[in-house]
């Protein structure tokens, strides 16, 4: 299964501790470089890809993301897929909210990657994981 | 967060810089995304950040060699960027908890307007029902009169006992009903504020209660001078009520006193009416203030119940407050602001 990427997948990175993120990150510059992305869109890509990789590492322990090329119609684009067999987000919507968290800030996690992306999509329930698919779109605002 | 782990970002920010600039990789350059995080929970401001980055940049250049300044620059640029990319992730976070600020925020507006609507036909309805029982109850206390005066000789003594009682109770009613009226009149009529001799309108209630109850003997204490900013004929109504409250809650001490004044509080003026009466239990403090709330009996003390209400609406329709502080059997104290102290410089 390539979850919806156009062509193959490009990258599998089990995430299962903070230095995996490093490796996300980079194959998420590479992609988007190579997509066509600006470098504004790049580095919310990057950020992005951050938190939902941070997400496994602090929430499911260990997880994997996939990374590829998106197309749809003449668009073209960076997806990735983060999906771990972690205990679930039993309250989607509320995990979709903003809070003020440790950070001190609005915005990280799930509803922060969210804004940094063109499109965001989320599944999970209570003990089968969560999967996170995300798309940044080539010409779209960053 | 302690003092130590505050200055974290501070400490470690050079650095991490150096280390990126030497391995120039994915690893070395999270560092400056956790660094952005961990600087946005110590509540650093992009400024601040800015300029500690400026320093580091700064010393790293003065050391490089002249030929390895630009792949410094360029290597540092990068690093800031990820410093901030967390910054602009909150950004976009409140901005849209902004946006969707304003949305409560219209929706709410949208719901007191509602409310006021509501209110508003509520406060004529009232009136108008009010101002309809009047007209029967004329009769009912007229007629009881007549009976008495033209048909006293028919009636044994109970008879015209009850019809007493009848008319006590016609009378009441028209108290409460003109009450009523009274409180609903306070949020129909618009505010007019002028300067208003307090001190003046105390002492003309004063000698109104005296000459009505001439056989009393309350000291009276009425600061000299006091002056607001306020609707003349509202804050007569108000020290009506208050007065006529001291006065009637004192009648059963031997020595009564009442006072009258005002207590500079902050900005705030703070308007006083002090008495030595039968107080009341400081759990109903809050409560007094609602129509038809009574702490006492109609046989201990008479009252309608809607004096302190409507002294409430007259208060808060001057936007200022109102309190009352007592003991049972140790005295009342009503006080209360007239412009809401917000508006103080």
């Amino acid at each position: 299964m390539n979850c919806g990427f156009a062509g193959a997948v490009r990258a599998r990175i089990p995430v299962g501790n903070a230095s995996a993120i490093a490796v996300v990150r980079r194959h998420v510059r590479e992609l988007g470089r190579e997509a066509g992305l600006s470098d504004a869109a790049v580095a919310a890509l990057a950020t992005a890809a951050t938190e939902i990789a941070r997400n496994i590492v602090t929430h499911a322990g260990h997880g994997e993301v996939l990374l590829g090329m998106a197309v749809d119609g003449l668009r073209r684009g960076v997806m990735i897929v983060a999906r771990d067999d972690g205990p679930g987000i039993p309250d989607l919507a509320h995990a979709m909210k903003d809070g003020y968290t440790t950070t001190g800030g609005l915005g990280f996690g799930l509803p922060g990657a969210r804004r940094l992306v063109d499109d965001f999509e989320v599944a999970s329930s209570s003990g089968a994981g969560t999967t996170v698919r995300m798309t940044k779109w080539v010409s779209a605002e960053s | 967060m302690s003092e130590g782990e505050r200055d974290f970002v501070e400490r470690s920010y050079a650095s991490a810089l150096e280390t990126y600039l030497e391995h120039g990789d994915e690893v070395t350059l999270s560092a400056a995304y956790e660094l952005g995080r961990r600087a946005l929970g110590e509540g650093r401001g992009l400024l601040d950040i800015a300029l500690m980055h400026e320093q580091a940049l700064d010393v790293l250049l003065l050391r490089a060699p002249k030929a390895d300044q630009p792949r410094v620059a360029a290597g540092a640029a990068a690093f800031f960027r990820e410093l901030l990319s967390p910054f602009e992730m909150t950004l976009r976070g409140y901005r849209a908890a902004n946006e969707e600020l304003a949305r409560v925020n219209d929706t709410l507006r949208q719901q007191k307007d509602a409310v006021e609507t509501v209110n508003r036909e509520l406060e004529s309805f009232s009136y108008s029902v009010s101002h309809d029982l009047r007209a029967p109850l004329r009769t009912i206390d007229g007629f009881s009169m007549a009976l008495l005066e033209d048909c006293a000789d028919k009636l044994d003594d109970l008879g015209r006992k009850y019809l007493g009682h009848v008319r006590d109770s016609a009378q009441h009613m028209a108290h409460l009903i003109d009450d009523l009226l009274s409180l609903a009149r306070v949020a129909r009529t618009e505010l007019h504020r002028t300067d208003v001799g307090l001190t003046a309108l105390a002492r003309r209630v004063i000698d109104r209660l005296r000459a009505g109850d001439p056989q009393r003997d309350v000291r009276v204490l009425i600061q000299e001078g006091v002056r607001a900013n306020g609707d003349a004929r509202l804050l007569a109504v108000v020290l009506d009520n208050l007065l006529g409250n001291a006065w009637k809650f004192t009648s059963k001490r031997g020595q009564a006193e009442i006072e009258f004044g005002c207590l500079k509080q902050g900005n705030e003026d703070v308007y006083f009416v002090r008495d030595n009466g039968a107080g009341f239990d400081m759990d109903y403090a809050a409560k007094m203030f609602g129509a038809f709330q009574r702490l006492h009996s109609t046989s201990e003390f008479e009252g309608t119940g809607i004096g302190l209400a409507t002294v409430q609406r007259i208060i808060h329709r001057h936007d200022g407050r109102v309190w009352a502080e007592g003991k049972v059997n140790g005295g009342a104290t009503f006080s209360f602001t007239l412009e809401g102290s917000r508006r103080k410089p």
